[in-house]
C-alpha cells in the first residue's frame, strides 16, 4: 500500500480535518501558504507576524486577502498603531479600497491595547492589523485579543520582532518572515511557528509582487494568486510565461 | 383602561355632540413636588423616607413615607416624631415648572397639542392620536409607560374639555357629578361658601340654577362652569416646545467619585433619550456640565458620528470619555445639554442583504465602532487617508477626518498607477548608494515648479538586510548628485 503523508491526503481531500477547509479561512493569495494553513488566514482569529525588520514585504503578504475583504466585505479594515502612516497611493495599487481603512493612534501602550480590543470585539472590523509595544505585552493581553478576534469575528494581526519567537504565545496562527533577496522578484521565507491542527512547518517560499518598471509591471500581476484568477478572465494575460 | 376614566360632562342642559371630535387627557402628578426633589438623590430613592415640606407642614411623601404613618398636614416637627431618619425637602416652585415643563415636551410624542395645567397637571389633545397608537387604552398604556419610567406617578381622565379632563384626573373619578370641590379651580373662599350650603361636589354645583348662582357668586364661577361642561369653547395655550436640550441635576450631598456621578448620568442620558424621541431628533454631540460645591466647573463634550438618540449609545460613550476625564473633587450639580440637534433620517432596510462595497456608513455599526474609539482615545487619535492628485509622492496623499470616511473610496485603480511602497518616510533620509542593489529602470518625476519644485529618478531597490526601498536620485547645486531613501515596500 502507498504511504501518504496525512498532510498530502488533507490537501487531496481524502481526509477531513475538524475545521474543514476554506469555510472560515482567508486566502492568502500564495497557493503554497494556504496549502499549509489549511486555507488561509483565519477569518476569526489573531495572527502573529514576526518579522526580524519592518519593511522586508510583510504587508505585502497580507495585501491580496486585505484586498479581498474590501471588496467583499462592508467593515473597516482597521491599522492599531501603525510605525508610519500607509502610503495612499501604494494600498490603492494593491487594491485595497481606502474608504475602509481606518488608522487609529493611540496615546499609550494601554490605550492601544483597550483600542485593539474593542475594535476585534465590535463586530464591525474585518481585519485589524496591529503594532504593540513588545516590552509591555503580556501574555494575557494577547489571550484577550485572540478571543475578541473570536468573538468579533476578525482576522487579526499582530506584528512582533523576531525576537518574539522564543516566547510562548496563545495567538493560533505564528508565523516567522525573513526575505530572501532574489531580484528583481522579491521573496518572503516563511516559517509557521503555530497553526491549527497542524505541526510547525518551515521553509515555505512565497513569492510577492515584483516592483519592476511599470512596462513589465503591466503584464505581471501584483501576486500569484490574483494573477491565477486573473488568467481566466482576461486573454491578454495567458501569454505571461510565469503563469 | 388603566387608570383612566372617561365621561362626558353631563349636563342636563346641553348634550354636546362632538363637532371637532376633541378628546382631552388630562395628566395629573399627584407628587410632582417630592419626585422632582428626589431626583436630587445620587441613588434611587426607594427605601427612604422622604417628605415634601412648606411652611414646615408636610404636604407630600413617598410610599415608605405613608407606611411610617405620615399623614399630610401634619407638621414636620410631628414628622420627624414618627420616623427621625426622614429626608425632608422644601419645596421648590420653579423648580416643578421646569420640571413639568420638561414632561410636556415628552407628551409631543403623542400629540402635538400639549398644554400645560399648572401647577401639577397636563393636558394633551388626543382624539387624533387614537388611531395612531391603537385605542385609547393603548394609548393611555404608554403614556403611564413614559411618565413612569421618568419616575413619575400620574393619574389619567379623559373627557371632552380641558378642564374636565383636568379636575377628573385631579380627582381621580369618572364622573364629573362626584368631583370633591377640592379638586377644581374654584377659590378656597367659594368651596367654603358652598360647604357652608351643604355643597360638597360639583355635580350639586351644576344643578343649582344659573340665575342664582350668578347673583350669589360672581359671574367668574359661571363662566368656569359653562368651560367645563363645555357650554362655551376653552382654548387652550399650546405648548412651544423649546430648541434644545437643557436639564440639571443638583445633588443632595456632593459626590467624590467619578462612578457616583454615573447614576445621575445615567438619569440625564435616559431623560435625553426621551426628549430626543418624541421629537425624532437625534444628538451629534452632548455637553456635560460638572459643577462642584466651591463653583468650580469641568465641562466634557460627547460626540457622535451620526445623531443618536438611544439612552445606551448616549450613556456608553459618555461613560467610555469618562475614563479620560477627572470631575471636580466635590460635584453638586451635573447638567446635560444637547445643542447640535439634527432630523434623524428614516431608514429604509434593504429586503435583500447588503451589497458589499455599499458603504461604510450603510452600516451603522460601523459607525458605533468609530464612536466608541472617539470617545475614549479623542478624535484626533483615529482618520482615514486618501489619494490626492499629484505627482510628487510626499503630496499624493492626504488625511481624511474620520468623520469624513466615506466608505466608498470608489473601485481602486491598481493596474494603472506605478509601484509605491507602503511606508513612505515622512522625510527622505540621505544615504550611501553603495549599500543598496538597484533594481529594474528609473522613474523619472519632475514637477511642482510652482511650489517646491522636484526633480528626482527614483528607484527600486534592495538593502543588504533584504528590505525592499523606494531610492531616489537628486541633483544638489554644485552639480553633485544625492541618493535619498523615501520608504520601504513592507
Amino acid at each position: 500500500m502507498e504511504v501518504r503523508f496525512l498532510s498530502d491526503l488533507l490537501r487531496r481531500g481524502r481526509l477531513h480535518s475538524q475545521r474543514s477547509r476554506g469555510e472560515d479561512c482567508l486566502a492568502t493569495g500564495f497557493p503554497e501558504l494556504d496549502d499549509e494553513l489549511n486555507g488561509g488566514w483565519p477569518r476569526a482569529g489573531l495572527g502573529e507576524l514576526l518579522c526580524a525588520a519592518s519593511g522586508i514585504g510583510e504587508l505585502r503578504l497580507l495585501a491580496p486577502a486585505l484586498k479581498q475583504l474590501s471588496e467583499s466585505e462592508n467593515r473597516w479594515i482597521v491599522w492599531i498603531n501603525p510605525p508610519h502612516v500607509p502610503y495612499a497611493p501604494a494600498l490603492e495599487r494593491l487594491g485595497v479600497d481606502l474608504g475602509k481603512v481606518l488608522l487609529v493612534f493611540p496615546k499609550d501602550h494601554r490605550e492601544a491595547l483597550w483600542a485593539f480590543e474593542q475594535t476585534l470585539a465590535t463586530a464591525s472590523c474585518c481585519a485589524a492589523l496591529g503594532w504593540l509595544s513588545e516590552s509591555r505585552l503580556r501574555f494575557a493581553d494577547i489571550r484577550r485579543l485572540q478571543l475578541a478576534a473570536r468573538k468579533g469575528g476578525a482576522w487579526a494581526t499582530l506584528f512582533r520582532p523576531a525576537s518574539a519567537a522564543g516566547h510562548a504565545s496563545p495567538a493560533e496562527l505564528r508565523i516567522e518572515a525573513t526575505s530572501l533577496p532574489s531580484p528583481p522578484a522579491s521573496r518572503l521565507r516563511l516559517d509557521i511557528r503555530k497553526r491549527r491542527s497542524g505541526w510547525p512547518v518551515e521553509g515555505i517560499e512565497v513569492e510577492l509582487d515584483a516592483l519592476l518598471s511599470p512596462g513589465s509591471q503591466r503584464r505581471r500581476n501584483l501576486c500569484p494568486g490574483s494573477a491565477k484568477r486573473a488568467t481566466q478572465a482576461s486573454p491578454l494575460r495567458v501569454c505571461d510565461p510565469t503563469w | 383602561m388603566v387608570g383612566a376614566t372617561h365621561a362626558s360632562p353631563v349636563s342636563p342642559v346641553c348634550q354636546r355632540t362632538r363637532p371637532n371630535s376633541q378628546l382631552w387627557l388630562g395628566v395629573h402628578l399627584p407628587t410632582l413636588g417630592l419626585e422632582v426633589c428626589l431626583r436630587q438623590l445620587a441613588t434611587d430613592a426607594t427605601d427612604i423616607v422622604a417628605v415634601l415640606v412648606e411652611d414646615s407642614r408636610v404636604i407630600a411623601m413617598n410610599d415608605v413615607a405613608v407606611s411610617a404613618g405620615i399623614m399630610p398636614g401634619c407638621s414636620l416637627a410631628t414628622a420627624v416624631g414618627i420616623c427621625s431618619e426622614l429626608a425632608s425637602f422644601p419645596r421648590d416652585a420653579n423648580a416643578e415648572e421646569t420640571r413639568l415643563h420638561f414632561l410636556a415636551e415628552m407628551a409631543l410624542r403623542f400629540t402635538s397639542h400639549v398644554s400645560l395645567a399648572e401647577p401639577d397637571g397636563l393636558l394633551l389633545e388626543v382624539g387624533r392620536s387614537l388611531r395612531l397608537f391603537g385605542g385609547l387604552a393603548a394609548l393611555c398604556e404608554e403614556v403611564e409607560a413614559l411618565y413612569r419610567e421618568l419616575g413619575h406617578e400620574l393619574r389619567l381622565a379623559t373627557a371632552d374639555t380641558p378642564l374636565a379632563a383636568t379636575v377628573l384626573a385631579r380627582a381621580g373619578t369618572s364622573s364629573l357629578q362626584a368631583v370633591p370641590l377640592a379638586c377644581t379651580h374654584l377659590d378656597l373662599g367659594a368651596i367654603e361658601r358652598f360647604a357652608n350650603m351643604g355643597v360638597m361636589r360639583l355635580g350639586q354645583v351644576l344643578a343649582l340654577p344659573a340665575a342664582e348662582l350668578g347673583q350669589r357668586f360672581d359671574p367668574e364661577l359661571l363662566a368656569y362652569l359653562d368651560r367645563l361642561v363645555g357650554r362655551v369653547p376653552d382654548p387652550q395655550d399650546l405648548l412651544v416646545p423649546t430648541e434644545t436640550f437643557a436639564s440639571v441635576v443638583h445633588l443632595v450631598s456632593s459626590v467624590q467619585d467619578g462612578n457616583a456621578l454615573l447614576f445621575p448620568v445615567r438619569r440625564l442620558a435616559g431623560e435625553l433619550a426621551s426628549w430626543l424621541a418624541s421629537r425624532r431628533l437625534g444628538a451629534s454631540e452632548i455637553i456635560w456640565t460638572f459643577t462642584a460645591l466651591h463653583g468650580e466647573e469641568a465641562s466634557l463634550a460627547v460626540r457622535f458620528a451620526r445623531p443618536r438618540s438611544d439612552a445606551g449609545a448616549l450613556f456608553d460613550h459618555t461613560r467610555l470619555s469618562f475614563e479620560e476625564f477627572r470631575p471636580p473633587s466635590e460635584v453638586m450639580s451635573v447638567s446635560l445639554k444637547a445643542e447640535s440637534l439634527r432630523l434623524l433620517k428614516t431608514v429604509t432596510r434593504p429586503l435583500l442583504p447588503e451589497a458589499p462595497g455599499a458603504g461604510i456608513h450603510a452600516d451603522s455599526a460601523a459607525l458605533e465602532l468609530v464612536d466608541r474609539l472617539a470617545a475614549r482615545l479623542g478624535e484626533d487619535a483615529l482618520h482615514g487617508i486618501r489619494m490626492v492628485d499629484d505627482h510628487r509622492p510626499e503630496r499624493a496623499w492626504g488625511i481624511r477626518h474620520v468623520r469624513q470616511i466615506h466608505g466608498k473610496g470608489g473601485r481602486p485603480r491598481q493596474g494603472t498607477l506605478p509601484v509605491r511602497p507602503i511606508w513612505l518616510l515622512p522625510a527622505p533620509e540621505p544615504v550611501r548608494r553603495g549599500d543598496f542593489t538597484l533594481l529594474g529602470e528609473c522613474e523619472r518625476i519632475e514637477t511642482g515648479w510652482w511650489d517646491g519644485a522636484v526633480a528626482r529618478d527614483y528607484f527600486v531597490a534592495t538593502a543588504r538586510d533584504g528590505r525592499q526601498c523606494w531610492l531616489f536620485r537628486e541633483e544638489r547645486g554644485d552639480g553633485k548628485e544625492r541618493w535619498l531613501l523615501h520608504g520601504y515596500f513592507a
